[in-house]
């Protein structure tokens, strides 16, 4: 019967333990100097030796011949703890019984004697998921056990265990292994079961495994199975952890920055046919953002390659802060995708933000500094995205009227239509003078262009921002000189009107006095 | 992998005699993680490598009558403690008559006590038992979860377009014709037809249906070629002229976010579509 890897080579004594050297060897010498506590919490890292070193520390203190730091693995003792059939050491997974009721019968079976080893030993597992209630109820027990009993838990989360169990307990913290350790071992391991690895591939191993024997050893597990002649290629990790090049994280963000959606979302797609995860490429994106910050301020660890460099220059002209939002974005996104069940569509979003943020089409920082004022003022949320798609759909006359305001030639319009046309444009020439001005102006339409004078209407609603405007002298100016600049036209003057006052003529007062003295009625209003 | 590296991958493993208790299927669309899932138990099952697709093993797995595959698919796709205890119950009567014993986990998502309760189970099943999880995201599970289990990854792909997607683009369609009609008194009717004909898992998928079609309206105004279209034959009529898609579409994903909150759906909703159609 095949066992998997993890399982296979699950440590049997201490000496067979990794990695943890600071509690196999305080273990020991607790059990040689005879100080034994109660009750013992392992805590630490998938993966790390918790559940092998409680069961071993089980042998260790019940084998027939001790207690000794070495079990003998032969006695009838140590025989049923590795089946797991001792009728004195108890596997308990907490996170299945974790109520009240389970803890009240384990307090009721504390009380007896070990039926034939020398201690009673509970191993908890998986600790954390106890209860509150049954937390409180295991406290008197765990504090003061009979004699013969210990208590072993074990936990991958101890910020979850209450204070006053902790304290009731002599707490090891395992390690996560590191790059040498681990690597050793795995070395062991394939030579063990006949095989060679590439250097290489051992450190994608232990990069994928995050310092946890257990991911480690599973995917060496499946990597022996595809490898071919007894030998596991780089090329072979590679390809089977979906590991992304550097090469197409950095297309992919120059990309970005020319805003070339059609060609990002292609390369994208290109990355998940070939069986890319989306999280491991959004992780790349965050490792590439880092790489630039840190040659931008000096403090990479080792020069930057061809590829960087390229990647380095294209993003010369964001600055640092618009670089440090972008990652913060994508490690937003990196989250929610432990959350959606539409991960590709999630990504596909955040590279469409990611190309409207930093894309070289857009001048983002300024304005992204300004828009924030006014969102304060206005309490209405605006953010770059506004400038996205629809700015497309600006008419051609548009354009050339904004290109001419650019540069400042004269153009002079005449027709109603043309000016009202330009209200965006005034706008924003408003907005270069005084931000908050254009905020307020914002709220209202210009209905009406008449001799040389522009109507802007606001609603009742945005009454105030009318009356903000109205306050200051200097804005009716700021806003005419704005005009004059945008249309060409000398003399223009600005009336603000609230809502409904223009459209109806008929609350003029003389038109009303016209009608009463007639005894007439309007039939219709013409201009 | 695509589904066919997958096969041949699973057919290496059993000629290796590496079989290990607890697999993890993700990616791919669910029709192909279905296959991939159908396959891996028929293989553990037959006696020929590749499965012969013709004994009562293979038939009965295709059937899904086979009395050593269990099918565990949770209402709402959540896995619940309450599965994990029965199935921890069952792994240890033996196989009525197939080989193995095989446990098939059809969810989305694991509540942490559920999870919790797995990971021992999941870690050291009797040497006949086999879990498999089949899911679309292997983000969904804890890491301990994930390193139990070997992981076969089919390749991540668009989702498809459905039929009952094309009933809640109709729904979606109304609700803002009203709003464009400003009949508000349909349009909050209808929203409340949509939030209590659905449960709140329910609410949460289409809402995330909702953003695919956002998303297919974004792409094709940016003129991105149809092959990435999840709907080819996408309007957007109903698209509001001065809104913004990409704001739009980050309200829904926060939206759908919160809905595992226990926000009130009804306002929730409400907001949204209000949020949408605010500027026709």
């Amino acid at each position: 019967m095949y066992l998997v890897l993890a399982r296979k080579y699950r440590p049997k004594n201490f000496d067979e333990v990794w990695g943890q050297k600071h509690i196999t060897e305080a273990l020991k010498k607790s059990i040689t100097e005879e100080r034994l506590a109660h009750a013992y919490l392992f805590t630490g890292p998938r993966g790390t030796g918790k559940t092998s070193v409680a069961r071993i520390f089980a042998k260790a203190l019940n084998c027939e011949k001790g207690p000794t730091v070495k079990p003998c693995d032969k006695c009838e003792s140590c025989r049923t703890i590795t089946v797991g059939s001792s009728m004195d050491v108890l596997e308990i997974d907490a996170a299945s019984n974790r109520g009240i009721d389970e803890i009240r019968s384990l307090r009721e079976n504390v009380n007896l004697t070990p039926s034939n080893a020398r201690f009673k030993i509970y191993i908890i597992d998986e600790v954390h998921m106890l209860t509150e209630p049954a937390w409180n109820a295991l406290l008197k027990t765990l504090e003061e056990p009979p004699p013969y009993v210990k208590f072993f838990l074990a936990t991958t989360t101890p910020e979850k265990i209450p204070s006053t169990i902790i304290s009731r307990c002599q707490r090891f913290n395992f390690k996560p292994f590191r790059y040498e350790e681990l690597v050793e071992k795995l070395n062991e391991i394939c030579t063990k079961e006949g095989f060679t690895i590439e250097k290489e591939a051992l450190k994608e191993i232990y990069e994928f495994s995050g310092g946890s024997m257990r991911d480690a050893l599973s995917i060496l597990d499946q990597l022996i199975v595809n490898a071919e002649d007894s030998h596991i290629s780089y090329q072979g990790v590679k390809e089977f952890l979906g590991l992304v090049e550097e090469k197409s994280i950095a297309e992919i963000l120059i990309l970005v920055r020319e805003n070339d959606l059609k060609k990002l979302l292609s390369l994208f797609h290109t990355l998940l046919s070939e069986g890319k995860d989306p999280a491991i490429i959004l992780e790349g994106i965050i490792k590439k953002f880092k790489v630039i910050i840190l040659e931008r301020i000096g403090e990479s660890e080792n020069s930057i390659g061809e590829e960087d460099k390229k990647l380095y220059l294209s993003f010369n002209d964001v600055d640092t802060e618009t670089l440090l939002n972008a990652i913060s974005i994508v490690i937003e996104y990196k989250n929610r995708l432990h959350m959606e069940n539409i991960p590709v569509v999630l990504s596909e979003i955040l590279l469409i933000k990611l190309a409207h943020m930093l894309g070289n089409k857009t001048t983002l920082p300024q304005k992204n500094m300004e828009r924030k004022d006014e969102e304060v003022f206005s309490g209405k949320k605006s953010t770059i995205k506004e400038e996205s798609i629809f700015s497309q759909g600006k008419t051609d006359k548009e354009k050339r009227h904004s290109d001419n305001a650019v540069k400042g030639e004269k153009v002079v319009m005449q027709s109603e239509e043309e000016v009202l046309s330009q209200w965006k444009v005034i706008l924003s020439e408003i907005k270069k003078a005084r931000p908050t001005l254009e905020a307020a102006l914002r709220e209202g339409t210009p209905v009406k262009f008449k001799d040389n004078t522009l109507f802007i209407s606001f609603s009742k609603k945005y009454e105030f921002h009318k009356s903000l405007i109205e306050n200051k002298h200097n804005n009716i100016k700021t806003i005419e000189d704005a005009l004059v600049k945008i249309t060409g036209i000398k003399d223009v003057k600005v009336s603000l009107i609230s809502e409904g006052k223009y459209e109806s003529p008929l609350d003029n007062g003389e038109i009303k006095k016209i009608v009463e003295f007639f005894d007439g009625e309007i039939i219709n209003v013409e201009e | 992998m695509d589904i066919d590296e997958a096969k041949e991958f699973l057919v290496k493993i059993k000629k290796k005699d590496r079989i290990s208790g607890a697999y993890i299927i993700f990616g791919g669309s669910s029709k192909e993680r279905n296959e991939c899932v159908i396959f891996l138990s028929k293989l553990l099952h037959c006696k020929e490598t590749p499965p012969c697709d013709k004994c009562t093993d293979c038939i009965q797995i295709e059937n899904r009558t086979h009395p050593d595959t269990k099918w565990i698919t949770p209402s709402k796709s959540t896995l619940s403690i309450d599965d994990v205890r029965w199935v921890k119950g069952d792994i240890y009567i033996t196989p009525y008559y197939g080989r193995r014993k095989i446990y098939i986990f059809e969810i989305s998502y694991m509540r942490s006590e559920a999870a919790n309760a797995f990971l021992k189970i999941l870690e050291e099943p009797p040497s006949y038992g086999t879990l498999i999880i089949q899911s679309s995201n292997i983000n969904f599970f804890l890491p301990t979860i994930v390193s139990r289990c070997q992981k076969i990854r089919l390749n991540y792909t668009l989702p498809e377009y459905t039929v009952p997607m094309e009933k809640i683009y109709q729904q979606f369609t109304d609700i803002l014709g009203y709003a464009r009609d400003k009949d508000f008194f349909r349009f909050f009717k209808a929203i409340d037809e949509f939030v209590t004909e659905r449960d709140r898992e329910e609410v949460e998928e289409d809402t995330g249906k909702i953003l695919l079609l956002y998303r297919d309206i974004y792409l094709k105004k940016t003129g991105i070629p149809e092959e990435f279209l999840i709907n080819k034959q996408i309007d957007d009529s109903f698209l509001p002229s001065n809104r913004n898609i990409l704001d739009i579409m980050e309200k829904i994903l926060e939206l759908k976010g919160r809905i595992r909150y226990n926000i009130n759906l009804k306002l929730a909703l409400d907001n949204l579509f209000l949020h949408i159609s605010s500027g026709f």
